[in-house]
């Protein structure tokens, strides 16, 4: 080939992988509804209380993302809306009222406990008068985890190195499965959050230091995706959760003496009814779409909150009453075997998210 | 016909100056000079009358031979010692002075041309005439152009310098000289003897007009009955902007008033408001299901195999029906050619190529065309990791076959495929398919009825396999197919030469697979899943007259029955319906009507009306039309979108039909549009008619349109003011949208201006330009952001609450047409064009993306992209040829 006809092809090429290379930037438009909206994160449920109603507000979405880009995640949070008069009523004329302890946060008194049968309806004013109200909630059927179980397996996960590069690497750790069924209800619907509850040992100065925390799980909105045949009230092979087994999952500060003692599971299951699932599977997709070209229009999320202010004043959030369940459950480390035994042991929900004890182990150490 | 009005003129001014026939006979008594005395001897001898200025013969010699020779050659013998030029009527003859007021060449033309010695007349039974032919501007030899007796019938191409030798017997001739792109040139040569003498041609281009843009009627526009209607013919397509280098035909449609398309090199187009579904498109009566390559950066039609297509957006005939917008009728009926004939082009982006030729037999002819793209041979040269891995391309091939029986009866056979292919890094493959074929039998039964019955099927199937390296285990092939089968009949008959009367049936059966889902690879957990097949059937009767109640009133009326059985097999909530049992069925009258009222020869008003039933929809929850789209048929849940349509026109040309203008106005009212609940899956969806809602839709506006259609400058502007906005009507909130308020539709931009014109710089250079602008389409974006516990969660805004910015696009381009020296048998020409002149990012689409999935965040953050196919100048090259 002729030098000329080379040079008019690198050209060319250069040319196009110039025009096809720069198709995309990012894209600003002028927000519309620069007003802040009040959202709601409302929750009663059937163990006694209080209960939390938290009220924050919107951001315009350039906010977000101009953050993200300047100081990295999680550099913006909610704003919380104060001095709001909070009151949940139920059908049989019964008015509970909230107060505020920390800036957004409604606690209610222990007293009060969603009851079965009863419906229940949230209302709020907030300190500039304007008036909301929920879409009257029932409380639904209880939802239990009959089986769980633990498998053996490896994921993927995608990896940051130093240079700032990633890589796919195969992380080994367990698949937490579960069957669940509804008792007299029609189909089981609930939410399940998991946390994972690490009991360790490490010495310092000779002397030896029991500690515990919470460990994060990766996917905080786990609700049952599947479409119910008729008759069927059970779900089967539900994933709860991946547990890591790599230590440096744990993040731990590294000694030498740093010796796991148990990983114990603390489940919380949500019984939820239809309206709550929509909401929290509305999340789910909106959090689980990766975006694409052909990726379909947005997700809008439903609210059963509504301005009594003015009509068609934009309301966000959930107003939840749902059943809970909470249990703990002791992973038993049986490497030469597929499937670890999980043991029942006590509730430990209560015990704080980190801590430790010198000498002696707390009293819910789990053998 | 000039040159002899000019004669005429000259004669007259002579006779002004030289008032009278005695004159020369005065001369000859007043010593006139010898020239005149022979003038008058041959006068005498000949009866015959020269009329002449002495002055201008005074040097001419004269021999006493003179008056023995034959008039003619004395005549000529005169004008080419004297430098005159001879004009003859009947026995008058005038010798004149070539003037640069009547221009030298069209004198010369009717100049005798001597050749040869006149002395030697006769002594030969055959002489050669030699010379050159060359350009009468620029002097340059012309190879290849024709010289040729009409009295021998014979003639010689000439040489590479324009040399040619040609036998002629003596006497004289009236030779003609042509030459492609030259205007042909007549000469009367007296052939003495062996002699030469040169010629030159004049560029057409210097005396006609460049482009004829209609090959029908000039006036058409204005008689024709029916409006909104855009025809155009294998002329008329050859002179339509070119995109990467060939002309697209129906992206090109999108630049004429009420046709849009949703993005830049978006997939199908919009005509008044309606989606791309609402577009019937055919190819010989076949209709096409995706009309688009590479997601639309081109057509799938072979510009070079389509010999006329009429675009119909309102007062639709009656033969046609199933789609509720308009129609766009291609045909590519394979011509009547000579000898083998090969057309084509070579591209930067892609080429294609025509074939044509009788087989055995004039009445059997073959045309068959393909096309392919380079774009993936270029992908893998690129520098680049992700581009190199990428894939796109595409191919289409095109075939009709026909035979002709005799003068009344024909059969046609047409067969299509296509084939399109995109990935980006390797991990979704996209690839979708068309495949077209028919048979036609034309008959003319008689003075007044003919008739066609045509076969046709259509298939349109496309793949998506997602295979990411990473994740094997979720590897996914996903197929889905419309199949469509016809059989339509048409007759017309013509009782008497003011009615013509259409009528016919049609019967489709349509059979669509909306998707099956396979594992893709031996370590894909992905169980299979199939959605039962969706099967309907469409009938419809039809009969139409379009006849004269005035010279000036005229009317298309017609009226057209159809019927749809839906005995498909679908889940529905708990439901299911065995296969082939009737389970829903719709039909009803669509009535149509147009009206044409002559003002005058230069303007006319129009009205029309046309209501069209629709028993297929394409799903489509994306903004874009995307080539994974599912095709859906009517059923129990969804019912046919009915589409009442109104316009008015108003046509008046100017210039003696150089410039057409129009005004027209629309309203067109849809009944059960398809809409989307929030967030609606269509993909592998077994309960689809769940997520969609049947809404009511309004499209309005006002058409301008200007055409200039002769002359060095010709092209068109069209501009658009319309609206289109939908509304649900449903009573819970999950089947409202925007809460049962009006929204704008995705197709609605209020303003939409085009501009096409071309400058014939010469015979051989051609400048063109397009202008585009429309404002921005309705989106849906991203307002505000929420917390839920420590998720990050987003607000939308209401659907279609924004606009995407507007557009406008500049593209240029220059043609440089045939060299018409070359004495080779292949012609070609260059187009050379710069899309987006001034490097405007128009959106293609704006979506989200997920930013880089990073440990440990419980973050949901994502980013809104701007997607532009085009964001720089994009120069092409192409090469297009005939043999």
């Amino acid at each position: 080939m002729k030098r000329t006809t080379i040079y008019i092809i690198y050209i060319y090429l250069i040319m196009h992988q110039a025009v096809f290379t720069s198709c995309r930037e990012i894209y600003r438009h002028e927000p519309r509804n620069p007003e802040e909206v009040i959202v709601v994160e409302g929750l009663l449920t059937d163990k006694p209380g209080p209960h939390l109603i938290k009220l924050t507000g919107t951001g315009l979405i350039w906010e977000g993302e101009a953050a993200e880009n300047l100081s990295g995640l999680n550099a913006i949070g909610p704003t919380y809306i104060r001095g709001a008069s909070i009151t949940v009523s139920d059908d049989t004329g019964n008015r509970f009222e909230f107060s505020e302890e920390s800036p957004g946060h409604y606690y209610s008194t222990p007293d009060l406990i969603a009851v079965e049968g009863r419906s229940y309806r949230l209302h709020i004013i907030t300190a500039n008068g304007h008036d909301y109200e929920s879409a009257e909630q029932n409380l639904p059927g209880r939802v239990s985890l009959d089986t769980i179980l633990a498998r053996k397996t490896e994921k993927e996960r995608l990896m940051q190195s130093h240079q700032g590069t990633y890589s796919v690497r195969m992380i080994p750790g367990l698949d937490v499965i579960a069957d669940i069924s509804g008792t007299g209800i029609e189909k089981p619907l609930f939410r399940l959050v998991t946390q994972d509850l690490l009991l360790y040992t490490q010495t310092f100065a000779n002397h030896q230091n029991f500690l515990w925390k919470k460990l994060y799980m990766p996917d905080n909105i786990n609700i049952n995706m599947e479409t119910f045949g008729q008759g069927s009230a059970t779900v089967k092979d539900h994933e709860v959760t991946f547990m890591s087994m790599r230590k440096e999952d744990l993040h731990i500060d590294w000694e030498d003496d740093f010796r796991p003692h148990r990983r114990v599971l603390l489940f919380r299951m949500y019984s939820l009814n239809e309206e709550s699932w929509n909401f929290y599977s509305a999340i789910h997709e909106q959090i689980h779409s990766e975006g694409r070209l052909f990726d379909p229009m947005a997700k809008q999320l439903p609210s059963n909150i509504y301005s009594l202010s003015g009509k068609g004043k934009l309301a966000l959030g959930h107003f939840e009453v749902s059943r809970v369940t909470r249990k703990s459950w002791v992973v038993v480390e049986t490497p030469w075997q597929e499937f670890y035994p999980l043991r029942e042991t006590d509730d430990l929900h209560h015990i704080p998210d980190f801590g430790k004890t010198f000498i002696e182990p707390p009293d819910f150490w789990v053998d | 016909m000039k040159v002899l009005i000019e004669a005429v003129i000259i004669l007259l001014l002579l006779q002004i100056t030289v008032p009278s026939g005695t004159y020369g006979q005065e001369l000859t008594r007043t010593g006139a000079p010898p020239a005149r005395n022979l003038l008058n001897a041959l006068e005498e001898k000949y009866s015959i009358r020269v009329f002449c200025r002495d002055e201008w013969i005074s040097n001419f010699t004269v021999d006493e031979k003179m008056l023995d020779l034959p008039l003619e050659r004395v005549i000529t013998l005169i004008s080419l010692e004297t430098n005159l030029t001879v004009f003859r009527i009947d026995d008058y003859f005038v010798l004149a002075p070539a003037t640069e007021h009547h221009g030298r060449h069209k004198l010369y033309d009717e100049h005798m041309i001597s050749v040869g010695d006149p002395f030697e007349y006769g002594r030969h039974s055959s002489a050669v005439l030699s010379g050159v032919i060359s350009d009468g501007q620029t002097g340059e030899p012309l190879t290849g152009a024709v010289i040729y007796s009409e009295r021998t019938g014979s003639g010689v191409p000439a040489g590479r310098q324009g040399e040619f030798s040609l036998s002629l017997p003596p006497g004289e001739h009236r030779i003609t000289i042509s030459f492609i792109g030259y205007e042909t040139t007549s000469r009367r040569v007296m052939v003495y003897g062996p002699g030469s003498h040169d010629f030159e041609l004049f560029e057409e281009s210097m005396q006609l007009d460049e482009v004829t843009i209609m090959a029908q009627r000039a006036e058409a526009n204005i008689t024709r009955t029916r409006m909104s209607m855009i025809n155009l013919d294998r002329g008329m397509i050859s002179e339509l902007p070119g995109t990467l280098g060939e002309q697209d035909i129906i992206r090109s449609m999108s630049l004429l008033p009420g046709i849009q398309t949703v993005g830049e090199f978006g997939s199908g187009f919009h005509v008044r408001g309606g989606s791309a579904d609402q577009n019937l498109v055919l190819i010989e009566e076949v209709p096409l299901f995706n009309s688009s390559h590479l997601f639309g950066l081109t057509s799938v039609v072979n510009p070079d195999m389509v010999t006329s297509v009429t675009m119909t957006k309102a007062g639709i005939p009656a033969r046609y029906g199933e789609r509720a917008s308009s129609v766009m009728d291609i045909r590519i009926r394979p011509e009547e050619v000579a000898g083998t004939n090969l057309t084509g082009g070579i591209g930067l982006l892609n080429s294609r190529m025509h074939f044509k030729t009788p087989v055995f037999t004039d009445k059997v002819r073959l045309s068959a065309g393909a096309r392919s793209s380079w774009s993936d041979w270029l992908l893998g040269r690129i520098p680049d990791d992700d581009l190199m891995n990428s894939s796109a391309g595409f191919y289409d091939l095109t075939g009709t076959f026909s035979v002709s029986f005799n003068a009344k009866n024909s059969l046609t056979l047409f067969g299509y495929n296509s084939y399109d292919k995109f990935s980006f890094a390797g991990n979704t493959n996209y690839s979708y398919g068309n495949t077209l074929g028919s048979a036609r039998f034309n008959s003319i039964a008689g003075d007044k009825l003919s008739f066609s019955i045509n076969a046709g099927f259509s298939k349109y199937e496309y793949n998506v396999t997602e295979n990411e390296a990473e994740k094997p285990f979720e590897a996914y092939s996903l197929d889905s197919e419309v199949n469509y089968y016809s059989l339509k009949s048409n007759f017309m008959y013509f009782p008497n030469t003011s009615h013509n009367i259409e009528f016919g049936f049609n019967a489709i059966h349509y059979d669509i697979n909306p998707g099956t889902l396979a594992p893709a690879g031996a370590e894909s957990n992905i169980l299979p899943r199939s959605i039962s097949n969706e099967r309907g059937i469409e009938l419809a009767l039809y009969l139409s007259d379009n006849f004269s109640l005035t010279p000036e009133l005229a009317v298309e009326a017609g009226i057209r029955y159809s019927h749809y059985l839906y005995p498909g097999e679908t889940v529905t909530d708990s439901l299911q319906y065995t296969n082939n049992e009737v389970d829903e069925s719709y039909g009803g009258l669509e009535p149509r009507l147009g009206l044409r009222y002559i003002i005058n020869g230069e303007s006319s008003i129009k009205l029309s009306y046309n209501r069209i039933h629709q028993y297929i929809n394409l799903i489509s929850n994306t903004s874009v039309m995307t080539p994974t789209d599912i095709w859906k048929l009517s059923d129990t849940h969804l019912r046919p979108l009915r589409s009442d349509q109104y316009a008015v026109g108003y046509f008046r040309n100017f210039s003696d039909n150089m410039i057409e203008t129009s005004v027209e106005l629309y309203y067109k009212r849809l009944h059960n549009v398809i809409e989307y609940r929030e967030g609606s899956r269509i993909v592998m969806n077994e309960a689809l008619e769940a997520d969609l809602i049947n809404a009511r839709g309004h499209n309005y506006g006002i058409e301008l349109f200007a055409r200039k259609n002769s002359g060095r400058l010709t092209g068109w502007a069209s501009y658009t003011l319309s609206s289109s906005v939908r509304q649900s009507t449903g009573e819970n909130p999950e089947d409202q949208i925007n809460r049962n308020e009006y929204f704008p539709s995705n197709y609605d931009k209020p303003h939409d201006l085009s501009v096409n014109l071309n400058y014939n710089v010469t015979r051989r250079w051609v400048i063109g330009g397009t202008f585009a602008y429309s404002s921005g389409r309705p989106v849906t974006l991203p307002e505000l952001y929420f917390y839920h516990g420590n998720t990050r969660l987003v607000r939308y805004s209401d659907r279609n609450s924004f606009r995407l910015p507007d557009y406008h696009r500049l593209d240029l381009s220059v043609t440089l047409r045939e060299n018409l020296r070359t004495d080779r048998r292949g012609k070609g020409y260059w187009t050379f064009s710069i899309i987006n002149v001034y490097s405007r990012k128009n959106a293609y689409s704006v979506f989200y993306e997920k930013n880089d999935a990073t440990t440990g965040s419980r973050e949901n953050l994502f980013s809104l992209y701007k997607l532009y196919i085009i964001g720089r100048p994009l120069p092409t090259l192409t090469y297009n040829f005939t043999f």
